[in-house]
């Protein structure tokens, strides 16, 4: 008897799913954090009160197509000309 | 794994040729499955210290882990398959070989077919066993206290929201609610839209919650496995008592009648029950998902009420 050490054939086992490559390479560790979608004709930002296509500032489009209705967004968030 | 010994191949001369030849194989059939026995042991004892080491450094996706246990698992699926293959090629083969040679009715061929029975039980009682030690291992490495780490999570995920500022103005930003994805966030202040993306942590938590609740409401299922088995036994018990009483259980005062009714009694409450249980189960485990994740609640209702039609229903009838 060997005492306690591993049997080598568990050892191997374990060896062999540790050094295993994931699928898709490794998975990538975010925290929680904050982005925005300024502007980028003037860096002004974007509020859902002034319509979410056009910069209320400068009046550049931040999209250029008309938003339907939608469950979060709705027809009433596109910008007023 | 070459530990079936074959030996010398079946002939057909004479009948004491014949039944020490079903002695050997029955014989090598048990010193076979005795070390496979003790190779599976050996297994699934290395299985349970060596995993939760492996647990430990895995990162937050297990893939590690789970490799490991689907190693564990090959190994016992390949024992399973040589199992098989030693029951087609040397336990039916011999059968086959004998079972034309002696007439039907005879000594030689009740001998021939009791050895088979034998032999199949022999390896279906390991086979259960089998299922019986890997469950219990499975179980003994998966266990793990889901409190601690639903909390920790909530408690890193709160930490990192109430540093997060508004990108415009720089204000601080009032995120209070749990988002699993990301989503847009007014800045108080300025009211610029923030995309605010949870981080990759946080995608997990439903999952961790469901463990919590389901380890907090295991209670519940271990009653109602525990009147499933009542169900059972009593079914059992009664059915030998009939079997064994024969036309006396219509007599009235026999202590055995009185034994019946009392089983009877006993394996309807069980019946009744068991069911029952599985539902509150069910219910309890969704109410606590619901404590665990409120803005969850109709998500969770349909899927409580999605397990009641198609997967309840079934388990019941």
């Amino acid at each position: 008897m060997e005492g306690r050490k591993t049997n080598p054939f568990i050892e191997r086992m374990k060896q062999r799913a540790v050094t295993q490559k994931n699928y898709g390479g490794t998975a990538k560790e975010t925290t929680a954090q904050i982005e925005d979608a300024a502007c980028l004709n003037c860096g002004a930002g974007r509020a859902k009160q002034d319509g979410l296509t056009l910069c209320a500032y400068c009046g550049h489009p931040f999209i250029q197509t008309t938003l339907s209705e939608g469950k979060y967004i709705k027809f009433a968030d596109n910008s007023s000309k | 794994m070459g530990l079936f010994y074959s030996g010398n191949k079946p002939g057909n001369s004479g009948q004491d040729h014949f039944r020490a030849e079903l002695q050997d194989t029955e014989r090598r059939l048990e010193v076979f499955l005795g070390k496979l026995d003790e190779r599976l042991d050996l297994l699934l004892s290395g299985f349970v210290e060596e995993a939760p080491a492996v647990r430990e450094q895995d990162d937050r996706y297990e893939q590690a882990y789970n490799r490991f246990c689907s190693a564990m698992r090959g190994q016992v699926k390949a024992m399973q398959k040589k199992v098989q293959e030693v029951r087609e090629q040397q336990v039916e083969t011999l059968f086959y070989a004998y079972l034309n040679a002696y007439p039907i009715g005879s000594s030689a061929s009740r001998i021939l077919g009791d050895w088979r029975i034998r032999c199949i039980e022999k390896i279906e009682r390991w086979e259960s066993e089998l299922r019986r030690k890997q469950g219990i291992s499975l179980e003994q490495v998966e266990s793990r206290d889901y409190e601690p780490v639903f909390q920790r999570m909530l408690d890193e995920y709160r930490e990192q929201c109430a540093v997060l500022k508004c990108r415009q103005c720089g204000a601080k930003l009032d995120i209070t609610q749990v988002y699993r994805y990301t989503v847009y966030v007014a800045c108080g202040f300025c009211q610029t839209q923030n995309i605010f993306n949870p981080g990759s942590a946080i995608g997990s938590l439903e999952d961790i919650a469901r463990k919590l609740a389901e380890q907090r409401s295991k209670h519940i299922l271990i009653q109602h496995e525990r009147m499933k088995t009542q169900e059972r036994e009593r079914y059992h018990e009664m059915h030998a008592l009939k079997l064994s009483m024969g036309f006396d259980r219509h007599s009235k005062d026999n202590e055995q009648t009185w034994r019946l009714e009392m089983l009877e009694v006993q394996w309807m409450e069980a019946q009744k029950s068991a069911p029952e249980l599985l539902d509150r189960y069910y219910r309890n485990v969704f109410d606590e998902l619901t404590n665990l994740l409120p803005d969850l609640k109709e998500h969770h209702e349909k899927f409580y009420n999605s397990i009641r039609t198609n997967y309840f229903k079934r388990v019941v009838e």
